[in-house]
């Protein structure tokens, strides 16, 4: 008696939904956190007020605003070209003037 | 060779230093707790990429490049990274505590991010990937002749997944246990984020380097650490053989 299903078709629909399983897992907490740059929701963490204020928009500028010197300088090829930055001009961009305000 | 020298040569010059790292203290229990929290991490991590390593190494699906490429995301994350997703998740105010007290009225597994098992979920997350990637690239070797005389011969899947499958891939999985577990044990970034209770070698090593200028026992804390690394992944080897 054969069944109506063969094991071989079973095993390989269980595998690939366990693969999807564990795929979807792993990237949730990305997804989460993306999430939270863009999103306005009590659960996701304590914003600070100037977040509120500002936005999203302002919020990724800021960041690019007091950061980006040190994202162009993570990266391994243009290390050697990017200017350091000082903590006093990272302070006086105008984002970071914006922030502030 | 010429740093592990320098290190070696700071580490002996003060012959107290071995003797502070291995007697008991927080130093020889940040070891036990690295290589504790590094064997149970390269064992569960190993048992859960058996699965998705066969499939993406043998079966075709719609969306198997999109999963491989969601799987595989993680090894491109620094240990900070993922120590702030697993805080995202699992901190006092985290994803999953808000999710469970949504469903059920309780803030389960609430500040669990900063907990022992909040520490092996984070190094599950850059292991796991480790593995299934480590292991596809062993299984994509696999001969399916064997698989299918198994069967002729009228082998059933537990039979051949016990006599034929696993006895063929051991040393592609001793193999994988030994570079997850060298992984973990140097793993600094995510124990720096969520070690909050308890200390791992690496931190150990960077608190004496940086806090208390200590080379001599840093360099008694890294020789250490990479005998125990070593030795373990031996033991390995040597049954991969």
């Amino acid at each position: 008696m054969s069944l109506p299903v063969s094991p071989r078709r079973v095993a390989r629909t269980v595998g690939i939904a366990v693969t999807v399983a564990l795929a979807l897992c792993l990237v949730a907490p990305l997804v989460v956190t993306a999430a939270g740059a863009f999103v306005r929701a009590d659960w996701y963490g304590q914003r600070s007020e100037g977040a509120e204020a500002v936005g999203t928009l302002g919020l990724f500028r800021y960041v690019l605003g007091l950061w980006s010197g040190a994202l162009v300088t993570s990266l391994p090829e243009s290390s050697s070209a990017s200017p350091r930055r000082t903590r006093a001009s990272r302070r006086s961009s105008p984002a970071s003037r914006a922030w502030v305000r | 060779m010429w740093p592990l020298v320098r290190l070696a040569a700071g580490a002996f010059a003060s012959p107290g230093a071995f003797l502070q790292v291995l007697a008991a203290g927080r130093y020889r229990t940040s070891l036990v707790n690295s290589l504790a929290l590094s064997t149970a991490a390269a064992f569960v991590s190993v048992a859960i990429a058996i699965v998705p390593a066969w499939v993406f190494a043998r079966e075709r699906f719609p969306a198997r490049n999109l999963a491989r490429t969601a799987v595989s995301l993680p090894l491109t994350f620094s240990g900070v990274l993922v120590g702030f997703l697993v805080i995202v998740m699992l901190g006092r105010i985290g994803a999953v505590p808000k999710l469970a007290g949504f469903l059920t009225g309780r803030e389960l597994f609430a500040g669990s991010a900063y907990t022992l098992a909040g520490l092996f979920l984070a190094y599950l997350y850059f292991e796991i990937p480790r593995a299934v990637m480590t292991l596809e690239a062993a299984f994509r070797h696999f001969p399916p002749e064997l698989d299918a005389a198994a069967r002729s011969l009228g082998a059933g899947p537990i039979a051949r997944l016990l006599h034929v499958t696993l006895p063929y891939a051991a040393p592609a999985l001793y193999s994988t246990l030994a570079v997850t577990f060298s992984a973990s044990m140097g793993s600094f970034g995510v124990a720096l984020v969520l070690a909050r209770r308890f200390t791992v070698a690496p931190l150990e090593i960077y608190t004496e380097l940086t806090a208390f200028l200590n080379d001599a026992v840093a360099g008694a804390l890294c020789i250490a650490l990479a005998a125990l690394t070593f030795g373990v992944d031996r033991l390995f080897a040597r049954r991969a053989a």
